[in-house]
């Protein structure tokens, strides 16, 4: 059983190993969509609550492969901006002005964790 | 016919590769649960068909067809509106729940999952389910 065990070990630790690299390369991608989503999602109309709605999944996305690929932090962090859009969101519209600045304090934050994180 | 005393077959939908992945091998390597996986909830009740799962692990947010509405699909399909369906999401406050559950899910895993835990997580919330009889066992398998 020993051997079996250790042989299923070693597979998925190779594996998530191999998940975080990718994770890792994808993050500037993931926060470049994130902001041209969010840049659109300003004001009123559909593509407004269609950026609110992007920038959501992406960030609802980064919530939950960050904890699991070893980034709890960073995943909190893009929790707290998910917040903020949440009701937007919810509501089917774009985002106010001071919600676009609310978001703003939670997604720097999770910039500069990113960068201390991996150095990006 | 016998009465099923675990948990052998999952239908796993996520649009996330990665997620797929993970959870694919933890569920199997772990839990010894056959997973048939794919990345979107378009034909989902052929896919139930075909499958037979025992149960079933949706994403919530997906696009095209999310979760919710994926389970509605399968809940109108009285050949398939059995089967206990586990909605897997990164939102998971007490109101998101409770939304969850009375659209019909027998329970929600929350995203990021413990990998060495989750097979565990939906053998209870399977065990629980039979147990207060909202899966008809004849159905299953």
């Amino acid at each position: 059983m020993s051997d079996s065990f250790d042989a299923e070990t070693e597979e998925m630790e190779r594996m998530f190993e191999e998940v975080r690299q990718r994770f890792i390369q994808s993050l500037d991608e993931r926060m470049k969509n994130t902001e041209a989503a969010v840049a659109r999602a300003v004001g009123d109309g559909e593509a407004a609550a269609d950026g609110v709605e992007r920038g959501y999944k992406e960030l609802h996305t980064f919530c939950g492969m960050a904890g699991m690929v070893g980034f709890a932090d960073l995943g909190s962090m893009a929790r707290a901006a998910l917040n903020v859009l949440s009701p937007a969101r919810r509501e089917k519209r774009g985002l106010e002005p001071a919600e676009v600045n609310q978001f703003q304090i939670p997604y720097q934050r999770l910039k500069a964790g990113i960068e201390g994180a991996v150095g990006r | 016919m016998p009465e099923q005393e675990t948990l052998h077959r999952i239908i796993l939908i996520d649009d996330e590769p990665d997620i797929l992945e993970i959870a694919s091998l933890c569920l199997e390597t772990v839990g010894k649960i056959r997973v048939s996986a794919r990345s979107s909830a378009r034909g989902i009740v052929e896919f139930i068909d075909r499958i037979r799962p025992d149960l079933i692990l949706l994403d919530v947010m997906m696009p095209e067809i999310d979760g919710p509405t994926a389970l509605t699909h399968m809940r109108a399909d009285p050949r398939f509106d059995h089967i206990p369906i586990v909605f897997m999401t990164a939102r998971i406050q007490p109101e998101e729940v409770r939304e969850y559950i009375e659209m019909g899910a027998i329970g929600v895993v929350g995203k990021p999952f413990d990998p060495m835990g989750i097979s565990d997580e939906l053998k209870r919330l399977w065990s629980e389910s039979r147990a207060s009889g909202s899966v008809a066992l004849s159905a299953v398998g």
